[in-house]
């Protein structure tokens, strides 16, 4: 695969904090990485400067095999020289320009003569589905459609990639969710390398080939949205990436190749998997995700004895809560439900693989 | 506020803003159509005439007049325009060093009068004893340069002016989303296409409307031109008002007539601008707090610090140092740069010379008296017709608020025109006190007055009182212990703005006064007039000290009450 994009040892520093601390990231042509962190993680910097609107303090970026940007050999190449193309959280479409003239402008820089740029304008807005408001004022636009036009502008040039900060956290949820699948089929038709920065986990695993989660300046763990789900490497990755229950517990002793027996201090007991050894005695965190729980009337292996505390029907699933000793749990539940209500005792069954110990950092 | 106390409170505002405003210009217009001067409750009907109009249309300078009181205003213009755009620039969106003390710097002329300016810039460029020119001729270099000019003028106009431009044009830039700008740059545009494509067109709104805002300004200002244009022969309208009164035989009437006419053009360009304001403005503020990176500069950094500096030099360095070296010299008669340094000839005895002149001290204690009692009665209007405006839905506010802005466009010159005519002619013995000129004053600075207050209390939550109303308290309880708590640092800043306004104020008072109520400007003017220099430098050198007074007291009073407030 063809590298599009290669960052390595980025910092930043703003005075005595520093907001991003020795990144490194790799985006492959046609790739579609997400930066996924809570705000003041540093992705929206690490972004800027891939685009080159802040400048870093170490580390290197290459764009299409080309260094634009390295501090150490004084090295900066300026943004309308990296031809990159990039949607702002708040569109920043020109007030004074129509549709045609915004989304035609990178083509005016470029020297793109008249008809030719009719031509890529009209076919672009088209791909947006904006064919019919061409000449409108952008002002007249809404959120929705500016969102498009700020689209449309960022690709008619053909960049080596598009960024993407935060497009659609300023639109309602409904809009939100529509532009997300046209930008996923937008950018699997065109091929289109880009990076997206959101703090929407949701936006993240749909979006998505492969998500760089970030933890206060630093790159915490990279893989495909499966990987982060099934093997988060830390407690952080486990809860941002997922509404998990994370268990605090004790490995108290092996239960054959691959699995080890977990205790809580409350007294709960379960047989989890590991794919990092652990150690007896060592203190870990447990996830079990709450779509891999079952609920039973019955008693069987790996079941556990709780108290049906909470049920909340959520159009094709049921959320319950229930208390397994001290400890309440979250589970869904699809399809038919057992017949269980408010209050009832019934049986908790975690398959040993759905349960996954993840060790605690080294202090 | 029940229904009809709030009716009468209204009424009676109105009425107030009526007799204060409305009613000086009214009696104007009824006296620029008569053939009398005006006379103690007597108008003369039966004088109805355009004769006055005639008189002053066809004089035989009258286009001559015109003419240059556009150009000279056109000048200053296109010079604030020029400097306050590229101070506000450089300020606000450039790595340039010493941002802050830039920023300073643009807004300082403010704070300098008009006729302050004036004075030092003759003393500095008048073509013949101008020191300028003394050090120019004495360096040997063959080139002059002369202040009395159009182009001297036009000159002072602009760095006087400039500091309107620059806080239009840098509130402009700072509130514009920084991505804007950016994505131009994403899509391949190049610093100085983002600014000519992008910038450019999204601050012109505000670039116009400044523009027209100084033009108006400069139309009406009279202390700078009464000052540098009669000399050099430089004429313009409100300088030739006052030349129509003061000069005998008066012609009140004619004079009236061409005030008239500058309240034309001037009411008609505050129309424009509010037009122009009026129209959706581009520049959209962004939610996000992220700041762009400024613009680097690189080699020109410093070449512009340097020009920035330059502008320093001209508002306040040398004119300063010129009026405290005329104010230490013993005599002024020196034509080389040799005579001009001589130390025998320096003396403190001029500032001890001024101190005891009664004239001096007479008139620093009326303009304290004007000042401390327009900022009074100014303070407690201004905040009753801003408080009704924005916090109330009373029938008849707008009404209050349009009166209440009005003398925008009216120069302080024609206020005080019209108090005279008003004020002669009731037989209520006000003219020749010094409250004339405070109502004058209160007039004048009511749309500075209404909107700096107007601006504290709309920043107040109406929640806040209202949940007050709803816990039982009246509406003057909630005045008293909620909403003027929590506006005092604003209304405080109101306060001094008015102080300095007030204290400042030269052309309002200009035919108000009588020997016994001489405010301060007025007299360092009469000074100045009979070829007193030295002392006029002394007296300018402690206006602007005692301006810098109350402006450093305010803002250590507003900054340790905001400080108390979370």
């Amino acid at each position: 695969m063809v590298e599009k994009c290669r960052v390595r040892g980025l910092t930043k520093r703003f005075g005595t904090t520093t907001v991003v601390d020795d990144v490194a990231l790799d985006v492959s042509e046609g790739e579609f990485v997400v930066i996924l962190g809570p705000s003041g993680c540093g992705k929206t910097t690490t972004l800027r400067m891939i685009a080159g609107l802040a400048e870093p303090d170490a580390g290197s970026i290459d764009i299409d095999g080309r260094r634009v940007c390295a501090p150490a050999e004084r090295l900066f190449v300026p943004p309308e020289q990296r031809n990159i193309g990039m949607v702002f959280q708040s569109y920043a479409i020109w007030p004074h320009m129509t549709v045609f003239e915004n989304v035609a402008y990178p083509l005016r820089v470029r020297r793109v003569g008249g008809g030719e740029r009719k031509r890529r304008v009209a076919d672009v807005l088209e791909r947006v589905g904006l064919g019919q408001e061409s000449d409108r004022p952008a002002t007249a636009l809404s959120g929705g459609q500016m969102q498009r036009v700020a689209l449309a502008r960022a690709l008619v040039f053909n960049p080596a990639m598009v960024l993407f900060d935060e497009p659609l956290s300023n639109l309602d949820l409904k809009l939100r969710e529509r532009l997300r699948v046209e930008l996923k089929s937008l950018q699997r038709e065109t091929g289109l390398t880009s990076i997206y920065v959101t703090h929407d986990q949701t936006e993240a695993v749909e979006l998505a080939d492969r998500i760089i989660v970030m933890k206060a300046g630093r790159v915490v763990q990279t893989g495909t949205p499966r990987e982060l789900y099934r093997t988060p490497t830390s407690r952080f990755v486990a809860e941002f990436i997922s509404t998990a229950n994370i268990f605090d517990a004790v490995v108290e002793g092996f239960a054959g190749p691959g699995f080890v027996r977990v205790r809580c201090d409350d007294g709960r007991a379960l047989i989890a998997a590991h794919t990092v050894p652990v150690r007896p005695g060592e203190r870990v965190d447990v996830v079990v995700h709450p779509e891999d729980c079952r609920i039973e009337a019955t008693q069987g292996e790996h079941a556990h004895q709780v108290r049906i505390t909470g049920l909340r029907y959520q159009g094709t699933s049921t959320r319950i809560t229930l208390r397994w000793m001290g400890t309440e749990i979250d589970v869904v539940s699809l399809g038919t439900l057992p017949a269980i209500e408010e209050g009832s005792e019934a049986w908790l069954h975690i398959r040993p693989e759905h349960a996954r110990v993840i060790p605690r950092p080294v202090p | 506020m029940n229904r009809i106390g709030g009716r009468i409170a209204v009424a009676v505002l109105a009425a107030v803003l009526l007799v204060l405003i409305v009613l000086p210009v009214g009696v104007l217009i009824i006296g620029s159509l008569l053939s009398d001067p005006p006379r103690a409750l007597q108008f003369n009907w039966s004088g109805l005439t355009f004769s006055n109009y005639a008189a002053v249309l066809s004089g035989q300078d009258f286009a001559a007049l015109l003419g240059t009181t556009v150009a000279a205003a056109l000048i200053g213009t296109a010079g604030a325009l020029v400097i306050g755009a590229a101070l506000a620039w450089l300020a606000v969106r450039t790595d340039v060093p010493a941002r802050r003390l830039l920023e300073a710097v643009a807004i300082m002329p403010m704070f300098v009068p008009p006729l302050v300016g004036a004075f030092a810039w003759d003393v500095l460029a008048s073509p013949r004893s101008g020191i300028i020119n003394i050090v120019l001729r004495a360096v040997g270099v063959g080139v002059s340069v002369n202040i009395y000019s159009l182009g001297g003028i036009g000159f002072v106009f602009a760095i006087y002016y400039c500091p309107y431009v620059f806080l239009f044009m840098a509130a402009a830039l700072r509130n514009m989303d920084a991505a804007l700008e950016e994505a131009a740059a994403m899509c391949g545009a190049g610093p100085l296409r983002v600014l000519a494509n992008i910038t450019a067109p999204l601050v012109a709104p505000a670039l116009l409307s400044s523009g027209l805002l100084v033009f108006v300004l400069l139309m009406e200002i009279f202390a700078i031109p009464a000052v540098l244009g009669e000399p050099g022969g430089v004429h313009v309208m409100s300088v030739r008002i006052w030349e129509l009164i003061g000069f005998a035989p008066p012609k009140v009437n004619e004079a009236s007539a061409l005030g008239v006419l500058l309240l034309l053009l001037t009411v008609t360009l505050v129309i424009l601008q509010h037009r122009f304001l009026g129209r959706r403005s581009f520049v959209t503020v962004a939610g996000k707090g992220l700041r762009s990176q400024p613009v680097r500069l690189g080699v020109m950094r410093w070449p512009l610090a340097t020009l920035g500096m330059l502008y320093l030099a001209c508002v306040v360095v040398l004119p300063f140092s010129a009026l405290l070296f005329i104010a230490l010299r013993k005599n002024l008669f020196f034509s080389s740069l040799a005579a001009m340094v001589r130390t025998s000839q320096f003396s403190t005895r001029q500032f001890t010379v001024a101190m005891n002149d009664p004239v001096v001290r007479d008139a620093l204690s009326n303009s304290l008296l004007v000042s401390l009692a327009t900022v009074g009665l100014g303070s407690i209007l201004y905040f009753a017709v801003a408080y009704i405006v924005h916090r109330t839905r009373l029938p008849g506010r707008r009404l209050l608020n349009m009166i209440a802005i009005l003398p925008v466009a009216i120069p302080g010159l024609i206020i005080g025109l019209g108090y005279l005519w008003s004020w002669i002619s009731l037989p209520v013995g006000l003219y020749g006190t010094v409250w004339i000129i405070v109502f004058a004053y209160i007039s004048q600075f009511a749309p500075q007055g209404v909107s700096a207050i107007s601006a504290t209390l709309v920043q107040i939550h109406p929640e806040l009182e209202e949940s007050s109303r709803l816990s039982g308290a009246g509406l003057f309880t909630t005045l008293r212990r909620i909403v003027i708590p929590l506006a005092w640092p604003g209304i405080l800043a109101s306060m001094i703005l008015l102080l300095v306004l007030s204290f400042r104020e030269f052309a309002t008072a200009l035919f108000l006064y009588t020997s016994s109520t001489q405010v301060f400007s007025l007299a360092m003017f009469d000074f100045w007039e009979r070829g007193s220099t030295s002392l006029v430098a002394v007296m300018a050198l402690a206006q602007s000290a005692l301006l810098l007074l109350f402006i450093t007291i305010g803002r250590m009073l507003t900054r340790r009450l905001a400080a108390d407030q979370p």
